[in-house]
C-alpha cells in the first residue's frame, strides 16, 4: 500500500506542473478526500465529476468497451483530467495551454 | 397564501437531482412532517413517524453541538447496510433524503445545500401565515362570537366521540 | 400549533411524567383502543426491553382537518436533553404522576423539571392536565397527598389505571379541549 508520504508528493509533483489549478482526489461516492483549493469549489467539483464517472462507466460498460481509465473535459477554461481507480477518482483541474 | 405547489416543486427538484434519491421530506424542529415527495408512489412508509424521528435526531445533534460547542449542524448523514439518510438544516425546517446506498454522497450533499436556501424562504413565509380554523364557520367566527362556539363544539363533539 | 402544506392544522400533546409512570402504556391504550379517531402509525424509539429511550409518537385526527400529534418523553433522570427536545413546540401536556408512595419524590422532581422547561408559560400558553396513574397500586397515595406541594393547583385532575385505559381517554380529551379553548379564545 502506498503511504501517505508518497502519496502527498505524488500530488504535489501533480500540482508542480504548468498550468495546474488544482488537483482534487474523492472517493467514487464524491465525497472529497485530498485538494488543494478551496473547500466549496471541491466540493463541487468532487460531486459533478464523480457522478460523470458514473455516467461514464455505464456506458463504456454497456458498450461492452472494456473498463473506463482516463477522460479529459475540454473547457475554454482549460481541461478537466479525470483518472477513475478502484474506489478513487483524481481529478486535476488545468489552465488551457498558452 | 403559499401554494402546496411549492414546496411540493422544491422537493422533486432534489428528488430529480440524484437517481438514487428515493424519498424527501420537510419536518420543521417540532417533529412536524410539512410536505414530503417519493420517487414511486409505491414506497411504503409512515411518513409522519419518519418525520418525527428525522427531526428528533437532528435536533439531538444540535443540541450535541451546543454541549460540545461545535457550531451550528449543516447535514446529519446516516449510513446503512440498505440504504442512506442525509438530514439538512435549512432555516426553521429540516430536509430529510432516504437514499440507495450507492447514492453519489457528495452529489446529494451538494443539491441539499444548494436548495436549502430556497426552501428556508419559502418556510418562512410559510410559517409567518396566519392559521386559520379550516371551516368557514371558523371564518363567520371572527365576527360573531356564537358560531365560533358553534365551530368548537363542532371540534369538541368530535373529541368526545371517540 | 402549526400547519402543514396541505392546511392541515396540528397541536402537540406531550405525555410528561417520572420514569415507568404509565406515559407510554396510556398512549399506546389510545392507539389500540380508541375508536373514532383516525389513526396514524405508532412510532417508539425504546430499548429491547421497551422503556422509552427517546419518545413514542402517533398522530391523531379529530376531523381530518386537525390532527393531534401526540407524544410521550423518556422518564429516567438521564433522558434530559431528549425530553427538553421533545416539549418543542408542545401545546399541551399531560402530566402523569405515579402515585406509589415510593414515587412521590420523583413525580416532585418531574414537575420541577418541566416547570423550569415550560417557565412561564407552564399551565398558561401551554395547558396542563394532571393524571395520577397506576390508583389500583396497594397504598396508592391518596389524592392530596399527591398533589400537596406539587403546585398543580387549579388544572384539571384525572385519577387514570393506564394498563386498564381508566381515566386515559378522558385525560385526553380534557387536554385537547384546553388546547382547543387556549387557541380559540386565548383563555
Amino acid at each position: 500500500m502506498i503511504s501517505q508520504k508518497q502519496f502527498q508528493s505524488t500530488l504535489k509533483k501533480l500540482a508542480g506542473f504548468e498550468g495546474v489549478r488544482g488537483v482534487i482526489i474523492t472517493t467514487k461516492e464524491g465525497l472529497p478526500i485530498s485538494s488543494d483549493i478551496e473547500t466549496d469549489k471541491t466540493e463541487s467539483v468532487a460531486a459533478l465529476v464523480s457522478s460523470l464517472v458514473g455516467k461514464a462507466t455505464q456506458a463504456v460498460e454497456q458498450l461492452k468497451e472494456g473498463d473506463l481509465n482516463f477522460f479529459t473535459i475540454d473547457t475554454t477554461k482549460g481541461e478537466i483530467l479525470v483518472a477513475p481507480e478502484n474506489e478513487y477518482i483524481l481529478i486535476v483541474l488545468k489552465d488551457k495551454k498558452k | 397564501m403559499i401554494n402546496v405547489k411549492a414546496f411540493d416543486n422544491v422537493l422533486s427538484k432534489i428528488i430529480k437531482a440524484e437517481a438514487g434519491i428515493r424519498k424527501v421530506i420537510l419536518v420543521d424542529r417540532t417533529g412536524l412532517t410539512i410536505a414530503h415527495v417519493s420517487k414511486f408512489s409505491y414506497f411504503p412508509i409512515d411518513v409522519d413517524g419518519v418525520g418525527a424521528i428525522a427531526s428528533a435526531v437532528f435536533v439531538a445533534s444540535e443540541e450535541q453541538g451546543v454541549n460540545l460547542d461545535l457550531g451550528d449542524l449543516d447535514i446529519v448523514s446516516s449510513e446503512f447496510g440498505k440504504g442512506k439518510i442525509f438530514a439538512a438544516s435549512c432555516g426553521k425546517g429540516i430536509l430529510c433524503v432516504i437514499t440507495d446506498n450507492d447514492v453519489n454522497i457528495g452529489l446529494v450533499r451538494l443539491v441539499l445545500k444548494r436548495e436549502a436556501s430556497e426552501i428556508e424562504k419559502l418556510l418562512n413565509e410559510f410559517l409567518s401565515e396566519k392559521i386559520q380554523f379550516p371551516t368557514s364557520a371558523a371564518e363567520e367566527a371572527a365576527s360573531a362570537d356564537e358560531s365560533m362556539e358553534d365551530n368548537l363544539e363542532e371540534a369538541l363533539k368530535e373529541l368526545e366521540k371517540f | 400549533m402549526r400547519k402543514d402544506s396541505q392546511g392541515r392544522i396540528h397541536l402537540k400533546i406531550v405525555f410528561y411524567g417520572p420514569s415507568l409512570s404509565g406515559k407510554t402504556t396510556g398512549l399506546r391504550w389510545l392507539y389500540d383502543q380508541v375508536e373514532g379517531l383516525t389513526k396514524g402509525g405508532f412510532t417508539s424509539i425504546a430499548d429491547p426491553t421497551g422503556r422509552t429511550l427517546y419518545f413514542d409518537f402517533t398522530p391523531f385526527s379529530a376531523s381530518g382537518r386537525v390532527i393531534l400529534d401526540a407524544y410521550t418523553v423518556a422518564g429516567q433522570t438521564r433522558h434530559k436533553s431528549q425530553r427538553k427536545v421533545i416539549l418543542r413546540g408542545v401545546d399541551g401536556i399531560i402530566l402523569m404522576l405515579d402515585s406509589t408512595p415510593e414515587m412521590q419524590k420523583y413525580n416532585q422532581e418531574s414537575v420541577d423539571e418541566l416547570k423550569d422547561f415550560l417557565g412561564d408559560s407552564f399551565g398558561k400558553e401551554v395547558p396542563i392536565v394532571v393524571t395520577l396513574n397506576k390508583r389500583d397500586v396497594p397504598g396508592a397515595l391518596t389524592r392530596p397527598e399527591m398533589l400537596s406541594g406539587l403546585g398543580l393547583d387549579g388544572f384539571p385532575v384525572y385519577e387514570t389505571i393506564a394498563t386498564k385505559g381508566i381515566g386515559v381517554k378522558r385525560a385526553f380529551q380534557s387536554i385537547a379541549r384546553e388546547i382547543l379553548l387556549k387557541q380559540l379564545y386565548g383563555k
